[in-house]
């Protein structure tokens, strides 16, 4: 047999190999789709003490942006959406043993985690940024030789520490709390409490922290179809327009004073 | 395969091998200890828990304790597990703990060192690694006799094991006092075989209300009561304690079913009423969390104060040597609640929790 042959057979093979593993790798992805499309649920695992992202009313029903997200997601998948109340830091572990099939939690995407899930197209910035009602501040040059409120201690106080490294003529107001902080005419906050002042201004976001949906990293087809959700969600913002990242708020203040707390 | 040749005959050529790729392998990269520094503050008794067993970068090791030195804290506590120091029976890596000890050491700082972290080769397979039967307990008495001896006059410090009181941290198995006085017993011999300076802490015990009979865990005062019983009083030189102050600002009185930061106050009573009032007690964890969503924590502005306040109460306790808060630093985000603990990020920037507590030390603020 000549070498040409050889080389081609060889060629053929591992052409094989990566075509049977191709195949292993979207059978198992679309395994977790067809099991939830069987069972009629899309089994969701929820922290619901995070309002206003999720928490549970007086009739015991949950509530708030990732329940809703939850339903649109079930809904576009032709099931009924099964919450799983579990604390936040067992969250993983219930996604990890298939307790759940996706997480919906207002979760912030940990890059170290990718090894064993996968995260949809974010949905949320909860990070640090820069608020105002001012006129006078269109940007974050702007904040030289004015005040700018934080909760003491906090992230906040944080991410403001940093911008004053680069506006050194800005002064830190640290406030004894969160509430206090955002009703400044100038504050750093992060994105879930600045959801309560809707009627302020995003400057600039100091400091991201984007919240996602997860699922086992097997379940690609499931993840598929929650980024389509997420997407026809952030397209129509039918859920409030909280899919729309906070650096482009630019949405009706009644429709997010639906989800503040 | 289970016959004792034959796993013996493996376990010596596995220690042939590792001591070969021990000895081959590097050291840990050298960054100069730099000149000896010592601490300054206005109160010797504040310490912190660093977390520098998963930090592998030597430079981290080293800025964290420049850190630790900086803000004022003259105590800190750190784990070092028995499966990392010796892989496999009588084979020590001591590379890491050679780098944090030094640094510490170079830095002023008393190290208050945890021992726990049972390696596979001295449990059943699949157990968890804080399992080791009695049978095992010399083996682990090997561990602290070549720490103690390694470090004679670096680490003066020893705690032997930690939280017993939760089944957890005892292997799942029935919590046992008795059982982890006889397992300090044997550790504190072997420690003071091989530096009789050094003293060792007993204890540890996690703040837990569980109910008699728990499978989970056992009260904190009910098992003290029952170490001592076993004589724990005759084989320990202190009571390590843990104080976590939950929502409780540092002040609320202390109370059988209640845990909060005063807490340890009972178990001072308890060794007083024992006849060991003289006992000194180390707090080696204790601290608020500022997480925003989870319910045991408090107000970052909250935090600070009570910390604060945690640490000038401590000043006032002739029975407590030492306070150290949990915990300084993380080598990356837990991505949970565990990173409102923390005084600096894992970029090492300092939180204000730092500098306020850096303030506190030197006198700044009262």
């Amino acid at each position: 047999m000549t070498r040409t042959r050889w080389f081609f057979i060889l060629g053929a093979i591992v052409l094989l190999a990566i075509v049977i593993r191709m195949a292993v790798v979207y059978r198992q992805g679309q395994t977790g789709l067809a099991e939830i499309q069987r069972r009629g649920t899309l089994r969701v695992g929820m922290d619901a003490a995070f309002p206003p992202f999720e928490t549970v009313d007086a009739d015991g029903n949950l509530i708030g942006l990732d329940a809703d997200i939850a339903r649109a997601i079930a809904a576009d998948l032709g099931v009924r959406a099964e919450f799983v109340n579990i604390g936040f830091d067992g969250l993983y572990d219930a996604l990890k043993i298939g307790r759940v099939d996706v997480v919906v939690s207002g979760l912030p995407i940990d890059p170290l985690r990718t090894r064993d899930v996968s995260y949809s197209t974010p949905y949320f910035n909860a990070g640090q940024m820069l608020i105002t009602t001012r006129s006078d501040v269109q940007s974050v040059a702007d904040v030289a030789g004015k005040t700018v409120a934080v909760e003491w201690g906090s992230m906040a106080e944080l991410a403001a520490r940093k911008l004053k490294a680069t506006v050194p003529t800005m002064t830190i107001s640290p406030q004894p709390d969160a509430e206090t902080a955002l009703n400044a005419d100038l504050a750093v906050v992060d994105g879930v409490l600045r959801l309560n002042r809707p009627q302020a201004r995003t400057v600039a976001v100091l400091a991201d922290n984007w919240y996602a949906a997860a699922v086992n990293i097997e379940n690609s087809a499931l993840l598929a179809a929650i980024n389509r959700t997420l997407a026809a969600i952030k397209n129509s913002q039918s859920l409030c327009g909280l899919a729309v990242p906070p650096s482009e708020f630019s949405h009706p203040p009644s429709v997010e004073s639906c989800y503040a707390r | 395969m289970n016959h004792p040749v034959f796993r013996n005959t493996i376990i010596f050529l596995l220690a042939i091998a590792v001591s070969a790729g021990v000895a081959r392998c590097a050291p840990m990269p050298d960054v100069p200890l730099g000149p000896p520094q010592t601490v300054t503050t206005i109160n010797p008794k504040m310490g912190i828990h660093t977390r520098l067993t998963d930090e592998v970068e030597p430079w981290k090791i080293k800025y964290t304790l420049q850190l630790v030195r900086e803000m004022g804290a003259p105590w800190m506590v750190e784990y070092f597990p028995w499966a990392y120091a010796e892989p496999l029976p009588g084979i020590f890596d001591w590379r890491h703990s050679d780098t944090v000890i030094e640094h510490a050491h170079r830095q002023g700082l008393t190290v208050i060192a945890r021992l726990g972290f049972v390696p596979p080769w001295a449990r059943p397979a699949d157990s968890a690694t804080s399992y080791l039967l009695p049978e095992r307990y010399s083996d682990f008495g090997d561990y602290v006799y070549a720490f103690a001896k390694r470090y004679r006059g670096k680490v003066d410090y020893l705690i032997i094991w930690n939280e017993p009181n939760l089944a957890l941290e005892w292997g799942f198995r029935p919590i046992d006092p008795a059982g982890y006085t006889d397992l300090l017993r044997v550790a504190y011999r072997r420690a003071k075989e091989a530096n009789p300076d050094v003293q060792i802490l007993g204890g540890a015990l996690a703040p837990t209300l569980a109910p008699p009979g728990d499978e989970f865990g056992m009260s904190d005062t009910g098992y003290l009561q029952a170490m001592l019983d076993a004589g724990a009083g005759e084989v320990m030189d202190g009571l390590a304690a843990h104080a976590y102050g939950w929502v409780y600002p540092p002040d609320d009185p202390p109370a059988p079913e209640v845990v909060n930061f005063r807490r340890v106050e009972l178990l001072h009573q308890i060794l007083a009423a024992n006849g060991y009032g003289d006992m000194p007690i180390h707090i080696t964890e204790a601290g608020w969390n500022d997480h925003p969503r989870w319910t045991r924590a408090v107000k970052p502005g909250q935090r600070i104060e009570y910390t604060i306040r945690a640490y000038q109460l401590a000043q006032q306790w002739d029975w407590l040597d030492s306070v150290s808060m949990w915990a300084f630093r993380y080598p990356r985000p837990a991505q949970t609640y565990q990173d409102y603990f923390t005084f600096v990020t894992p970029d090492f920037t300092p939180k204000p929790i730092y500098d306020a507590v850096k303030a506190y030390a030197k006198g700044e603020t009262q």
